[in-house]
């Protein structure tokens, strides 16, 4: 053997502990991917949703992005104040949300007032709350806008016009304007054209760029748009109680309870960061208790127009 | 133990443990410092890729909701593949929408691995995995909560390692180098700072016993021209204290010389090493008193001259001043000459350096005499304790043997005695009158009065005697030696001529006594029979006042108990006569009117009655006071009242009376009748006498009364003694009428042999 010095086997000893040292890493705990070994084709199982999870429909009035992102929040934010758990089911175009709830596909929907109509009339869903507006009141008018400069001053005015009507499961869109118009005696057959329109804001525009004549609007969205004087109003509607959050029929007692308790507790407000752009929804100022009486009026006025019947 | 492993492996020479230990401590900071280094940059690196793969997840997420929402598969396969194109660390891209489909940048089909990650993420989630080999951290996105969407990225780490491992391969190098450096100048170094430390340990080497004036001179400002400096100053401070502990020394002995030139005793006795506890030098003073000569002593342990009281004072005194080296101790010790006086010193005690050595240093005086003249004083002191409580107690107002047993005790606790007794010896029967702890049993064969010290005492000659165990085995005052174990000593009550019993008492020191105590004894004995004296006077006197008070309360009682008798006898008799006479008076007036024949009859009855009414009244007045006493005098009254007393008990009576006898006065006769009557009386009642006889005998200062019988008798003391007794109060009444009168009454008698009581009074009453 080498004749090593004591003093040098020592630091040998320490440097060799000290690479060890360094070297020492694990990555045997780690998930291993391999490219080879993949699946027939490219569809995988819907992403993690919760056996318990209520099923979220809702109706489309914006682009379907801003819908989903809308009452996503919504429903999250209830999440963080209960032990309830959903999942948002996006809706197809075309889908009435009516239609979904009395069908079983959802258990909550975010719908106006003739969708809960509908669903009530189909299958006894229930208005769990509706929504309160900016000013605090929990109702809400359809308007009827013209271009400046029409010639239309008065809703008999609109008669032998085109006419653009929203979505046909819309309430301030739809429902609410025949009443108007059929109070003055403008039925849809006295109109030289009508057209259901995808939204409010396309209605608008179908009036700004000269298409109709005449549209039915949010009341809201026609005052916004007579402000900057890109349409005149021609009239509003009475107020009408505002839609808000409807529920199946088969949901528990309990449950309805809780999610109503929890949209109640709700502020706006104080969610600001939390709910995707909640000044546009239908209940910007929160919610209150629904009450199905409140809706006898529009209820008598869709029977009168044969909108009751799910699409 | 634990270190022999550590001290096999380094090495011995202090400039290969410098050279070994820099060397160990710069290849440990860089190997330290390079694996440091090398896990930041990969760190950093990951973390950055990890946020810029988060960052891009969102973003591609965010991006991606509404195509997925629409099932726009085409939109999100090119938002897909233009991620990958645009940044090179994307290893993969997947995203699943609502229905489960599936788009991603995978070219043979979508890993089957990856499936398990689909459907984790609620909100942003990173995962590291290993993907065909390479590090890759697997991101995960849904961007919108309760909307099952997800969007799934995954960045590849390979780019992180290549740069971290060229990091890590220039860190090597580099320490490589640094090290090899680092030896070489810690070589250098080691060499340039131990050099001077060499060259210091020859100069120090240099330095030793009588070389302390060799320097260094070091004034440089480097660290070992300071400790040459250094050394240089401690060679001149050794210097210093070297020539101070010369003088120092000398100072010591030019002391000595002085404290033995003014007389005082000096001794040095060595505190440590062999020679501890023996003497290194004395002077001729210490010498003198420990009967020796200075040469002797030197080398003897100093405990061989001490007394055996001394040892422990000097002992206790020397450990102190071992803890305690600036003190001064000053203690009384004794030196015991061989064949000589013990003396006694006052030593000052002080531990000093002599000669280099360690000593402990004795400043002596001589203070026999002083010591001799205190023990007198307390002696004298003790005596006149002893004295004056034995004193104090005389002037309480005790009965004998309680004066005894105080005085005892007194005398016990001022002579701080053990044990003493007491025992009376002037009646019948010598008797134990006090004890404390010493039980001296008169009726015991052997003891008081028997034995030596007994009949010492009752010779009124002292005694000393031992041991403590009866029989006493004492000698007397003239013969008395010290003798082994306990002694008692004994001596005399003497008053004035006469000797009362005799005190012994047992000294606290179990030693025997000597002249001084033995005289003190001696007068507390005397004291204790003066003392006992006064206390039967005092008893006698109390005594005599009790009987007084008796007497006078008889006194009362028998005044009211005659004008009771008195006044029943008027009431009984004479009262009655004299309603009964009324009676008459009345009937003889009605009878002068109605029946005049019968007035004489009635006269001559109640004349007759009224004779005996005033026969009734001279008897009452007669037995208040005989109207002989005052009509013929005391020896007729004398005369008939002996006779009227003495007749019905057939006791045959002489009374031998001059009738000429001059008439006394009034006091005096009266006096004399009723101390008659009261011995008469006895006679008659209690003596059972066949035969008495009344003398009276006057003379010109005094009249003598003797009254004999030849009856019973009995015995005066018990007589005297017993209480509530009507005879003792009898002969009490006698003594006291006597002594009223300034005369005194004598009774003679015994059991079987008679009475005879001798009263004499003087012819005129005191004034």
């Amino acid at each position: 053997m080498f004749a090593v010095p004591t003093h040098t086997r020592l630091l040998c000893v320490l440097l060799l502990g000290s690479v060890l040292l360094a070297g020492c890493r694990d990555d045997g705990a780690m998930l291993t991917v391999r490219s080879e070994a993949t699946l027939d084709e490219d569809v995988v199982a819907v992403p993690a949703v919760a056996e318990e999870a209520l099923r979220v429909g809702f109706d489309r009035r914006l682009d379907l992005a801003t819908d989903v992102r809308q009452v996503a929040s919504l429903f999250a934010a209830v999440e963080e104040d209960s032990s309830l758990r959903f999942v948002t089911v996006p809706a197809a175009a075309g889908d009435a949300t009516a239609a979904r709830v009395c069908a079983g596909e959802v258990d909550v929907g975010v719908a106006g007032t003739l969708a809960y109509l509908q669903a009530r009339e189909g299958c006894g869903a229930t208005m769990l709350v509706r929504g309160v507006e900016t000013d605090g009141t929990s109702t809400y008018r359809a308007a009827i806008i013209t271009r400046p400069g029409s010639g239309i001053e008065t809703l008999e005015d609109v008669a032998g016009g085109r006419f653009a009507f929203g979505n046909p499961t819309s309430t301030q869109g739809h429902l609410i304007p025949r009443e108007m118009l059929r109070e003055v005696g403008v039925e849809p057959e006295r109109l030289a054209a009508t057209v259901h329109a995808s939204s409010h804001s396309d209605a608008a525009e179908m009036v700004r760029s000269g298409v109709v004549d005449a549209a039915a609007v949010q009341d809201r969205l026609a005052a916004d748009l007579a402000a900057r004087g890109l349409v005149d109003i021609v009239a509003y509607s009475r107020p009408h109680p505002t839609s808000g959050v409807i529920i199946g029929p088969a949901v528990p007692a309990s449950t309805r309870a809780q999610l109503r308790a929890a949209l109640l507790r709700l502020e706006p407000s104080e969610l600001s960061g939390a709910l995707h752009e909640w000044q546009r929804s239908e209940a910007p100022g929160g919610f209150v208790v629904a009450d199905d009486a409140d809706y006898d009026q529009l209820r008598a006025s869709a029977a009168a127009v044969g909108l009751l019947e799910l699409p | 133990m634990r270190y022999e492993v550590f001290r096999t492996l380094v090495p011995r020479r202090l400039t290969s443990r410098l050279t070994l230990g820099l060397v160990a401590i710069v290849v440990l900071a860089a190997i330290v410092t390079s694996v440091a280094v090398y896990e930041l940059i990969g760190r950093s690196l990951r973390a950055e890729l990890a946020r810029s793969g988060e960052a891009l997840a969102s973003a591609t997420a965010a991006n991606l909701v509404g195509p997925l929402l629409e099932q726009d598969e085409l939109g999100v396969r090119a938002a897909l593949d233009e991620l990958l194109r645009a940044q090179e660390d994307i290893a993969y891209a997947f995203a699943v929408g609502p229905d489960g489909q599936v788009v991603h940048t995978f070219g043979a089909g979508f890993p089957a691995d990856l499936l398990s990650l689909v459907g984790t993420a609620d909100g942003l989630h990173r995962t590291p995995l290993v993907f065909d080999g390479g590090r890759v951290q697997h991101v995960t996105v849904a961007p919108v909560r309760t909307l099952p969407l997800e969007v799934h990225v995954g960045v590849d780490e390979s780019r992180i390692l290549a740069a971290q491992r060229s990091a890590a391969l220039f860190l090597a190098v580099l320490t490589t180098v640094g090290c090899a450096a680092a030896g070489l100048v810690t070589v250098l170094f080691t060499r340039f700072t131990v050099d001077p430390l060499r060259r210091l340990t020859e100069h120090v080497r240099s330095l030793g016993p009588g070389r302390l004036d060799h320097r260094l001179l070091g004034t440089g400002t480097e660290e070992t021209d300071e400790l040459a400096g250094a050394l240089d100053t401690m060679a001149e401070e050794l210097e210093a204290a070297s020539r101070h502990r010369e003088l120092t020394e000398q100072g010591y002995r030019e002391l000595l010389r002085a404290g033995s030139a003014v007389g005082e005793a000096v001794a040095l006795i060595a505190d440590d090493g062999p020679e501890e506890g023996r003497f290194v030098y004395v002077n001729e003073r210490f010498a003198a008193m420990a009967g020796r000569v200075a040469t002797d002593l030197v080398g003897r342990n100093a405990g061989t001259v001490l007394s055996a009281s001394s040892l422990d004072a000097v002992r206790g005194s020397w450990r102190r001043l071992r803890s305690d080296p600036a003190h001064v101790e000053t203690t009384e010790i004794t030196l015991v000459p061989p064949g000589g006086t013990p003396r006694s010193l006052e030593t000052a005690s002080a531990v000093i350096n002599y000669q280099g050595s360690r000593v402990l240093a004795w400043f002596a005086r001589d203070v026999t005499e002083r010591i001799e003249r205190e023990q007198e004083v307390r002696r004298q002191n003790r005596e006149l304790a002893a004295l004056h409580a034995v004193a104090s107690v005389i002037t309480e107002p005790l009965s004998p043997d309680a004066f005894l047993q105080r005085g005892l005790d007194a005398a016990v606790q001022a002579l701080d005695a053990r044990a003493a007794c007491v025992v009376l010896t002037d009646a019948a029967t010598p008797r134990l009158a006090a004890s404390q702890g010493l039980y001296c049993d008169p009726t015991r064969e052997g003891g008081f009065p028997s034995c030596a010290c007994g009949r010492a005492a009752l010779d009124g000659e002292s005694t000393a005697s031992e041991p403590l165990a009866l029989p006493c085995r004492g000698r007397t005052e003239s013969g008395r030696t010290e003798g082994p174990g306990s002694a008692h000593t004994t001596v005399p009550l003497r008053a004035g001529d006469s000797i009362l019993g005799a005190l012994s008492v047992a000294p606290g020191s179990r030693q025997p006594v000597d002249d001084d105590e033995f005289r003190l004894l001696a007068a507390i004995g005397q004291q204790l029979a003066i003392g006992l004296q006064r206390a039967r006077l005092w008893e006698q006197l109390r005594e005599q006042e009790q009987l007084r008070f008796e007497l006078y309360r008889r006194a009362i009682r028998a005044q009211e108990e005659e004008r009771q008798r008195i006044a029943r006898e008027l009431h009984d008799s004479t009262g009655q006569s004299l309603n009964a006479l009324v009676l008459g008076l009345n009937t003889a007036a009605i009878a002068l009117e109605s029946a005049p024949d019968e007035v004489d009859g009635i006269v001559e009855r109640l004349r007759t009655a009224a004779s005996e009414t005033v026969h009734e009244l001279q008897s009452i007045i007669y037995d208040l006071r005989p109207s002989l006493l005052d009509d013929l005098g005391l020896v007729p009254a004398v005369r008939w009242f002996v006779a009227e007393r003495l007749s019905p008990s057939e006791v045959a009576v002489s009374v031998e009376v001059d009738d000429t006898s001059p008439r006394l006065p009034s006091e005096v006769e009266t006096a004399l009748f009723r101390m008659t009557q009261e011995a008469v009386t006895n006679i008659a009642r209690h003596a059972d006498a066949g035969h008495a006889e009344v003398r009276m005998e006057f003379e010109p200062r005094h009249t003598t009364l003797t009254i004999t019988d030849d009856g019973v008798g009995f015995e005066p003391d018990r007589i005297t003694r017993r209480n509530g007794d009507g005879s003792r109060l009898g002969l009490l009444g006698l003594r006291e009428r006597a002594s009223l009168l300034g005369g005194q009454v004598t009774i003679h008698s015994a059991r079987g042999h008679g009475t005879r009581i001798v009263i004499q009074v003087p012819s005129e009453p005191v004034s």
